[in-house]
């Protein structure tokens, strides 16, 4: 298996040719070799027997070339390729205030910390809902954080009204990760997108996104997970989205606005 | 219309300089895929370590604590492990150009070897007729033989390679530039050490 | 010119016989001419396993079909499953890693060519085998004479009780072969793009098609061999009577499960990097723009490697693992989603504002975003446990995979191959053939399989070979005229492949104005490749070399 071409091999004067690997039989030998060593086990030891010698002989070959050095050969040269053309083409250089190529916009973002900030103000606005609905409706504090628990727990949705109200460590685990996570990647989104959306950017991030989603989740509901959709208040998960939502909004545009790394005003 | 070609060598900067030559490189993805294989195989011994058949009385099947033994063994690993050293004597004597030390100490590598492929072969020929343990008893078996009959398999393969290495060496047929000792001591390395591996678990913590 | 030595490859093709030719192409260590060879076997055995394909669909027309019977549907099944993976497009990946990956790098050919030339042989010879089992598979029973264990072959349907006869053998030696030469190329993939590179491209300045490569490479390295593993022990099994997989003496039926897609889902990702290599190519170059987010578009391959090897048991949430392993692999798995979405993104991003030209690479590369988009997400669904619990193992599964597998893969690899067959046969593919061909791949293919969604939800399984609900009927006479249709889609494919060869437009040595060193060589590339070893300072050498007043390197 030792066996290379690398092309520092030569000096760079590649005037009658170029040293390239010479073609040769022994890959194809040995590999037919080893197909009817593999194929007597079910066959019969003759081809096994067939296959040996026919792998040894490949080998040897391949040995021999490697050894003597008579792998390669001198292959003439060929037409050249056409040379590269200039683009007709000119490409437009950069100015601020037009669009074009290589401009990078927006000009000014909001810095990620303002996401990462509004996703764990957000979240805690959000829990603060959620928990508050669990007390109010009476089916307990922890009752929405199993659910979010159930989410990837399947034996959730067979529980009783009083194991749902009680405190589990695993989908409690569970759910603070799921959350955590949630909360915070989308208000990076936010952070990110925010910006880029026309006029009140709360308004967008605060109602439009939440009716958006807790839409596609309803929906989805039905066919996901039907049973856990049953267990779910869907207006009050409305309003903690909204919570969130609204929340990381206002963070998100309060914070200063920074240039854009690499462009230069 | 104006035409450009690509500067051919010029005065720029090459290559990042990889560490290792292509040769290198190659045998460290394939020692890569043989680790993977080995973990399958360790892990796979393992699982079914301790496990019973069900309905087994116990002290009527052989185990690791009543058929192995380690007297054999401890000659077999100790014959391997100092291979290792003898293969880095032998390289760094051809490093220095001193042929006949390099020939001396490489033929000394494959002779230790093949005392672990031959002392293996004694092992399980004790094993099959004293304590009739085949692949078919139970899952010790099975997974006993596979585990180290796949090991004592690259021993062999390393074995048999070095041995032509050595042949061609001695005739003086490669150049003093040529990586093949080099590359294979990498392997034969790689083998003791999952050597190492190997005899730590089934013959100590698994025994 | 001066005088040469005995050149290998005769220069005129007409005047030599055809016995010749065909012997230079079988003893070739060219990396092109395997590239080839590896792409001519994957259409060898995309016909058998389509006509398989077909007869599925053909016993399945009506209720109490009659086209085949139980035991011969099994095989086809089984054989449909495993040549379409491991034979169709994993030469396929062979094939374009081959050809164009050195081309792009600057080399003059792989670092191991010989080694290159014994891997396309053991996988194509392990086809052989496979397909010879229907000859010999016989044995002293007179048993079912092709594997009929399902592509992924639980035991104990592989055991000697259940599975008499030697089919299964052939099954184990043929993928083992084929195997063991993926782990060849992808040896020699990791050699040559770690050391042969040319001048100036630092790993970081690689177009994302190596990039690509070069993980899913070191994916194969380290998920081939426990698969190798397992064969082994079910051959032990089979042969000296071992019990790695028998329960009954203390064996376990579960450990193949978790080697097998250990080995299973790592592999549909191997064969997925190699598709978004190529969409990674064509959807820049005919957009007219740099990619977008390079930097995010080589993390979030590396993610996807990462995280490949740990989501493998969401194959087994039926079997009745824990709740902790089920939470722990439906959580992994919902992690893909991220840096795929990221390269979906990156891709849609790509082309925002850019002067796309819909020409048959690009149209292929757009069908492609739109399958493998609705594939990925009917894949987020199966991630969840509870919903797997109703969908395994029904037609709905069966339309996902086929959704990402061929609507994703396949329709890559399709833009792949109008992409770069001007560069391996210096001529043009038809377009206008091209177009009527996506018309009839594309809506074949909805066809096909947005019925299987809607059947499996109403409950019919995967691999049974014959059903008696009535309401069923609808959907798959609906899935059954899409395979048609399919069908002849990929006929026409490769008809205008072969007749191209002849009578397609001479290409030029660039025809699509892209950036790549591949089109800085003549078309077909002469066996060296390039006389001189270029240096390049971008990512995109011949994008500096055509607009000297704005090179790409002042930017990166
Ligand atoms: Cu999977």
């Amino acid at each position: 298996m030792n066996e290379q071409y690398q092309h520092d091999q030569q000096p760079s004067t590649p005037q009658q040719g170029i040293l390239m690997p010479r073609p040769t039989a022994a890959p194809l030998v040995l590999a037919f070799g080893v197909m009817l060593i593999a194929c007597g086990l079910v066959l019969n030891y003759a081809f096994s027997a067939v296959g040996l010698v026919l792998v040894l002989g490949g080998l040897a070959r391949w040995i021999y070339i490697l050894a003597s050095g008579t792998g390669e050969e001198l292959v003439p040269l060929e037409r050249e390729p056409a040379p590269v053309k200039i683009s007709r083409v000119q490409v437009e250089p950069l100015r601020p205030g037009m669009a074009g190529h290589r401009m990078k916009i927006p000009l000014e973002v909001h810095p990620y910390s303002a996401g990462l900030k509004g996703g764990i103000i957000g979240g805690i606005a959000m829990a603060v809902t959620a928990l508050a609905y669990g007390l109010i409706s009476g089916r307990g504090l922890w009752y929405p954080v199993n659910l979010l628990g159930g989410m990837v727990v399947p034996s959730v949705v067979h529980w009783t009204p009083a194991e749902l109200a009680q405190f589990h460590f695993m989908e409690f685990a569970i759910g603070t990760v799921i959350f955590g996570f949630t909360a915070i990647a989308v208000g990076l989104m936010f952070g990110i997108l925010l910006p880029t959306m026309p006029r009140w950017p709360i308004l967008w991030g605060g109602i439009v996104a939440p009716v958006l989603w807790t839409g596609a989740i309803y929906s989805f509901m039905g066919i996901l997970n039907p049973a856990l959709g049953e267990h779910i208040d869907w207006e009050w998960f409305f309003v903690s989205q909204f919570a969130y939502g609204i929340t990381v909004g206002i963070v998100v545009v309060r914070t200063e606005k920074i240039p854009v790394s690499g462009i230069k005003k | 219309m104006s035409t450009a070609a690509l500067a051919s060598d010029a005065n720029h900067a090459p290559t990042e300089p990889s560490r290792f030559t292509t040769r290198e490189t190659g045998l460290l993805a394939f020692l890569c895929t043989e680790g993977s294989l080995f973990t399958t195989l360790i892990i796979t011994y393992i699982i079914f370590l301790g496990e019973k058949m069900p309905g087994e009385i116990p002290g009527e099947m052989p185990t690791p604590s009543n058929s192995l033994d380690l007297g054999l063994v401890i000659i077999n690993s100790i014959c391997l492990l100092s291979s290792s050293l003898t293969i880095y004597f032998a390289l760094s004597a051809r490093k220095r150009g001193a042929h006949g030390l390099y020939l001396v100490w490489f033929g000394l590598t494959i002779l230790l070897g093949l005392e672990f492929v031959v002392g293996t072969g004694y092992e399980w020929y004790d094993l099959m007729t004293k304590y009739h343990l085949f692949p078919s008893t139970n899952t010790f078996g099975s997974t006993f033989y596979l585990l180290i009959g796949f090991h004592c398999l690259h021993v062999l393969i390393g074995v048999v390679t070095m041995s032509i290495i050595w042949a061609f060496d001695a005739l003086r047929w490669l150049t003093p530039k040529c990586e093949a000792p080099e590359i294979v001591s990498w392997y034969w390395h790689f083998v003791d050490g999952v050597w190492v591996v190997i005899f730590t678990l089934v013959y100590i913590v698994g025994r | 010119m001066a005088s040469i030595d005995t050149p290998s490859t005769p220069k005129d093709s007409t005047t030599v016989p055809l016995i010749t030719r065909l012997h230079g192409w079988v003893i070739s260590v060219d990396h092109k001419r395997i590239g080839i060879m590896y792409l001519l076997m994957s259409f060898l055995f995309l016909i058998l396993g389509g006509v398989q394909g077909l007869f599925i669909r053909m016993q399945l027309w009506g209720p109490n079909g009659t086209v085949v019977d139980a035991d011969t549907y099994n095989q086809l099944f089984t054989m449909h499953g495993t040549t379409m993976i491991f034979f169709v497009l994993m030469p396929m990946l062979g094939g374009f890693a081959n050809f164009v990956v050195p081309l792009m790098i600057g080399a003059r050919d792989v670092a191991f060519p010989r080694l290159n030339a014994m891997g396309f042989w053991l996988s194509f010879f392990g086809g052989c085998v496979l397909y010879y089992s229907h000859l010999g598979a016989e044995g002293l029973y007179g048993a079912a004479s092709a594997p009929d264990i399902g592509w992924f072959a639980y035991a104990p349907l592989t055991s000697p009780a259940f599975s008499r006869g030697n089919a299964t053998d052939y099954w184990i030696l043929g993928t083992t072969l084929t195997g063991v030469g993926a782990i060849s190329l992808a040896v020699n993939m990791v050699a040559t793009i770690f050391t042969m590179r040319a001048p100036g491209m630092r790993l970081t300045k690689m177009p994302l098609y190596v990039l690509l490569f070069l993980v899913d490479a070191i994916l194969i390295l380290l998920v081939f061999p426990p698969f190798a593993a397992a064969q082994f022990m079910l051959l032990l099994d089979r042969f000296l009577g071992a019990h790695f997989f028998d329960p009954q003496v203390g064996g376990s039926a579960l450990l193949w499960q978790h080697l097998f897609w250990f080995f299973g889902h790592p592999e549909v990702y191997i064969l997925a990097l190699p598709a978004f290599a190529v969409i990674s190519e064509v959807i820049p170059v005919f957009s007219r723009k740099v990619i977008f987010g390079y930097l995010s578009m080589a993390a979030a391959t590396i993610a996807i490697g990462f995280i490949s090897c740990g989501v493998w048991a969401h194959h087994m949430f039926t079997v009745g693992l824990s709740d902790t392993l089920d939470t722990f692999f439906a959580g992994a798995t919902m992690l893909v989603a991220i840096p795929t979405g990221i390269k979906i993104f990156n891709w849609v991003a790509t082309m925002y504002g850019g002067r796309l030209r819909l020409q048959t690479p690009m149209l292929y590369a757009l069908g492609f975003l739109t399958l493998f988009l609705f594939g990925g997400l009917t894949g987020i669904m199966l991630a969840s446990p509870p919903f797997d619990w109703q969908a395994s193992d029904s037609a709905f599964l069966v339309g996902h995979f086929h959704y990402t597998l061929v609507g994703g893969i396949l329709f890559a690899f399709l833009a792949g191959f109008y992409y770069w067959y001007p560069k391996m046969f210096g001529r043009m593919m038809s377009e206008r053939l091209g177009i009527i061909q996506f018309a009839f791949t594309y809506i074949g293919f909805n066809a096909l399989f947005i019925p299987m969604h809607i059947v499996g939800m109403l409950g019919m399984p995967r691999r049974i070979y014959t059903y008696t609900d009535p309401s069923w009927t609808i959907w798959n006479q609906i899935s059954t005229i899409g395979a048609f249709m399919m069908a002849i889609g990929l006929l026409l494919f490769l008809y205008n492949f072969f007749s191209s060869l002849r009578h397609g437009k001479i290409a030029g040595d660039d025809p699509w104005d892209a950036w790549t060193l591949e089109w800085n060589t003549t078309s077909p590339p002469p066996c060296y490749n390039f006389k001189e070893i270029p240096t390049v300072r971008s990512r995109r050498p011949l994008w500096d070399l055509k607009h000297p007043d704005d090179p790409d390197w002042k930017h990166e």
